[in-house]
């Protein structure tokens, strides 16, 4: 809600005209896009029924390394998962999205609304200037909230592999930044397991880096503590495994390894050049 | 009641178990169910001496498939004997036909993607004995391909 108020009511106006071009531009394009293209999919073997949800809940235990100061490592115990699909509309867990064409092998989807995990290592954000090393009276650093992003999303699917390249834009007004990000995905199903590699590299810019990682001059009282983070790339790799035992029951395994970039990493409030995630669960299907 | 399944739909030929059921997607479940309650009784004719039966009674098709394609048994059992002949509704010419026999069967190959009824009539007096309908149900449920989604918060 509060991401809907703050994206229809920001006054922001230098940094909104992105948000603004971006909304006319899906509107454009899911008004010249043929109707009849989302029922053109040629789905094999990854088909999901139109107009029903699935849900699933991981109960497990696993992890995801913080490398901002002060903070806690993220535990994962309990991860719920939903998706519905219409015909061209679809909720995938935190995604809501519009496929204008689903092709062969190609599918193009504007993403209307995701939210930005930048802020999931800021949760429990008390950090003051003191806790830099700064001296003086004492400042609170500012609150990182989390952004809600919309853009376009294009997968090329191979028989082997999926590439996909996203590119957003925070249209709430929270840092008016833009995220691109492509990655390789190859796929894997043999019986009744299914595995996946992943590699992929994301490009944060300047607006977003600096909201998340910066320290503002009204927040230190020594001028070497201010920190104008500059547009970075980080890449990752992921495992991920998954199995089902019966209609309900079956199980799934991911890990992931994150190398920030440099406008990250030489943040004052980073300590960690990396991020590790690890979950292992026991999954229920609804 | 048997129950086949195909891989989106189900036929319904003799006994059938609900775990299988069980195991089908909930509007399939619900049109094989309905059309096991209907299939649990046989058309007898007015003198209840003829009994016709079709295996499998029904096909529930799913959006992706346009037709049922099956092996379709069709028995007769009379308690005396008699000449009949067995046709396709708005086909005047028969599959098949029986002289002096208080019991018969023809078999056929089914290609279909609309309910077929089958008649039971006398050779002489053409008078209708038993009639029974194989039924093709649609599922209308529509597929699409699952997005990619390679940045998954999981």
């Amino acid at each position: 809600m509060y991401l809907i108020k703050d994206f229809l009511f920001s006054n922001n106006r230098q940094a909104s005209w992105p948000k603004y071009a971006l909304t006319l531009a899906l509107v454009i394009v899911a008004s010249i896009v043929r109707p009849t293209l989302a029922a053109d999919t040629s789905c094999q073997g990854d088909c999901v029924a139109i107009g029903e949800w699935d849900l699933s809940l991981s109960l497990g235990a696993g992890m995801r390394s913080n490398p901002v100061l002060g903070q806690d490592d993220v535990p994962f115990v309990v991860v719920p998962k939903f998706s519905y699909y219409g015909k061209r509309f679809f909720l995938d867990s935190y995604d809501a999205g519009y496929t204008l064409l689903d092709r062969k092998h190609h599918q193009f989807n504007a993403i209307l609304i995701t939210p930005g995990f930048e802020q999931a290592f800021f949760s429990d954000w008390q950090l003051t200037n003191q806790d830099l090393g700064d001296t003086g009276s004492t400042h609170t650093l500012h609150k990182r909230r989390t952004a809600g992003l919309s853009g376009f999303e294009y997968t090329y699917i191979h028989p082997l592999f999926d590439w996909q390249t996203q590119l957003f834009q925070d249209v709430t007004g929270v840092h008016h930044g833009q995220k691109l990000r492509t990655a390789l995905t190859f796929p894997w199903l043999k019986n009744s397991h299914a595995w996946e590699l992943a590699a992929g590299a994301t490009w944060q810019s300047n607006n977003l880096v600096n909201y998340y990682y910066g320290v503002r001059g009204n927040e230190v009282n020594n001028a070497n503590f201010v920190y104008d983070a500059p547009a970075t790339t980080s890449a990752y790799i992921k495992a991920e495994w998954e199995t089902r035992f019966n209609k309900h029951w079956g199980a799934r395994a991911v890990t992931s390894y994150k190398w920030l970039g440099s406008g990250v990493t030489n943040s004052p409030i980073v300590i960690g050049d990396s991020v590790f995630t690890f979950y292992a669960a026991g999954v229920y299907h609804f | 009641m048997f129950l086949r399944f195909t891989r989106r739909g189900c036929t319904i030929s003799s006994r059938h178990t609900a775990r299988m059921i069980a195991q089908r997607p909930a509007l399939t479940r619900l049109l094989c169910f309905g059309a096991l309650l209907l299939s649990n009784y046989s058309y007898c004719s007015d003198d209840t001496s003829v009994t016709l039966t079709i295996k499998p009674k029904v096909c529930v098709l799913s959006s992706a498939k346009e037709v049922c394609q099956d092996e379709l048994q069709i028995s007769w059992l009379s308690t005396n004997e008699r000449s009949l002949c067995l046709y396709q509704k708005n086909n005047p010419v028969p599959l098949a036909c029986w002289e002096r026999a208080n019991n018969g069967s023809h078999s056929m190959a089914l290609n279909t993607s609309t309910s077929l009824n089958f008649l039971l009539r006398e050779s002489t007096q053409d008078a209708l004995l038993a009639s029974e309908t194989f039924e093709v149900i649609h599922d209308h449920k529509q597929y699409r391909r699952a997005r990619r989604n390679a940045w998954a918060f999981f």
